[in-house]
């Protein structure tokens, strides 16, 4: 039995661990970062200027097809030896709560970048920028549960890439369409009132994806 | 006389209520609708139906998990199976419905975005299925993915609507079915045809269960 800050003293060792060795291996991070990047580049070479609903569209479909293409790789360098010392090291919880906080920092820099790209190329649409931003964010904490449990669901059936898509986009489209209509709010500047309710339950999806994937994982865990 | 469980006389005796009385029964004469009203009592209970298959498939991955008897894995795949047929048929009749009232196949009605996500999630929960081919794993796996799609479909149901306003009937300031439409005559078969096509649904689950468990003896007998 692991007591509380023994579990936290764990987390924080595997997030440490997780980080270090995706230093590492720079040319898998540089690889993600640059598929959106390209991504970007390509929708400002056939748009050049995006009006503001596009924006959002293209932003959202780009942050949708890197993300599942960053975090489909979630479990996917641990095997063998260091899977089976990563397991030896915490429980079901733990272990996932590692990969859910690090998958959140991850998007969180694939966003930051992604964003940065579209205003310098496709120009900034937005009165309320850092909304934008924020609530983004509050957007990762589900998409990165969804996507961590699905890449762990999709790990097991060693058919990664297509199945990993296919598996992913109807599951985290109700989170989408929240996150969609709420940067159509900080688009138009709308006052915060205006987006509260959207806000809770995306704060609600949150928390409902987040504890069905605690729930569900030690069923994923060893074979 | 065959000898039949209960509920499987229920549904044959409703449903010989149901189809001569849908087709020939009285309905009341009303502008645009005219005599596509009586898709009610085709096109609603494929919803219903949908729901409560696609609740038992969920159910016995629950108890899957629980116990490891693969013959709820069988149940999870049969309800899913027929639950998929349902939701087709559901699209199917509400699209033709659809074309003759409010003048297009699609609207982009969120009923009908919130059924084509759903339908979306259970095909990729076969092709999940079918990428196994170890009968254990396979159960284990897609019993993780099948509750997940259905605690991220529940949300769905209620965020899509309040997103957008339907043109179905009850929603976004359109009077409901029961204020107007729905007169006695109606619900004497509504209420039937409801209850005949769920349980037929469960019925054609039990035949692809039974069917399953048959091949597979036979597959481990001459294998």
């Amino acid at each position: 039995m692991m007591t509380i800050s023994g579990s936290f003293r764990t987390l924080i060792t595997l997030i440490r661990y997780e980080l270090r060795s995706e230093w590492r291996q720079q040319n898998v991070l540089g690889g993600i970062f640059l598929y959106s990047a390209t991504a970007v580049f390509v929708s400002y070479m056939t748009f050049r200027i995006l009006p503001g609903a596009t924006w959002v569209a293209v932003y959202w479909l780009i942050m949708l097809f890197s993300s599942t293409h960053a975090l489909g790789r979630s479990f996917g360098q641990s095997n063998g030896d260091r899977l089976l010392f990563e397991q030896s090291l915490s429980a079901p919880g733990v272990y996932l709560a590692s990969k859910i906080s690090y998958n959140i920092l991850l998007l969180s820099i694939i966003h930051l970048l992604t964003t940065t790209c579209m205003l310098v190329w496709v120009g900034n649409p937005f009165q309320d920028l850092l909304r934008f931003s924020w609530v983004a964010v509050v957007g990762y904490i589900g998409l990165s549960g969804a996507l961590t449990l699905i890449s762990a669901i999709s790990r097991k059936a060693n058919a990664q890439a297509t199945l990993m898509v296919v598996l992913s986009f109807p599951v985290v489209m109700p989170l989408m369409l929240l996150l969609i209509r709420l940067s159509m709010h900080a688009l138009d500047g709308l006052n915060p009132v205006a987006s509260q309710t959207y806000l809770a339950q995306l704060g609600a999806l949150d928390v409902l994806i987040l504890s069905t994937a605690f729930l569900l994982f030690p069923y994923l865990w060893r074979d | 006389m065959p000898r039949l469980q209960p509920y499987k006389w229920i549904a044959l005796l409703s449903l010989l209520l149901v189809i001569p009385m849908g087709w020939m029964g009285d309905v009341p004469r009303k502008i645009i609708l005219n005599e596509s009203i009586r898709n009610l009592y085709f096109h609603v209970p494929m919803w219903f139906g949908m729901i409560f298959l696609l609740a038992a498939s969920a159910w016995h991955s629950l108890v899957y998990l629980r116990k490891r008897q693969l013959q709820h894995d069988h149940w999870a795949d049969a309800y899913s199976v027929v639950g998929l047929l349902f939701g087709l048929l559901g699209l199917t009749t509400g699209m033709v419905w659809a074309q003759f009232t409010w003048g297009a196949w699609w609207s982009g009605d969120p009923k009908q975005n919130a059924s084509a996500i759903a339908l979306l999630m259970y095909l990729a929960y076969r092709v999940l299925r079918n990428s196994f081919t170890q009968p254990e794993t396979r159960a284990r796996i897609s019993a993780v993915y099948n509750l997940f799609a259905f605690s991220c479909l529940i949300p769905l149901l209620f965020i899509l609507p309040r997103l957008t306003d339907s043109l179905h009937p009850g929603n976004g300031g359109n009077p409901g079915f029961n204020s107007y439409d729905l007169d006695g005559r109606m619900r004497l078969v509504f209420y039937p045809a409801v209850l005949a096509f769920a349980l037929l649904g469960f019925w054609l689950a039990n035949v692809y269960a039974r069917m399953q468990r048959i091949s597979q003896f036979l597959q481990n007998r001459f294998t």
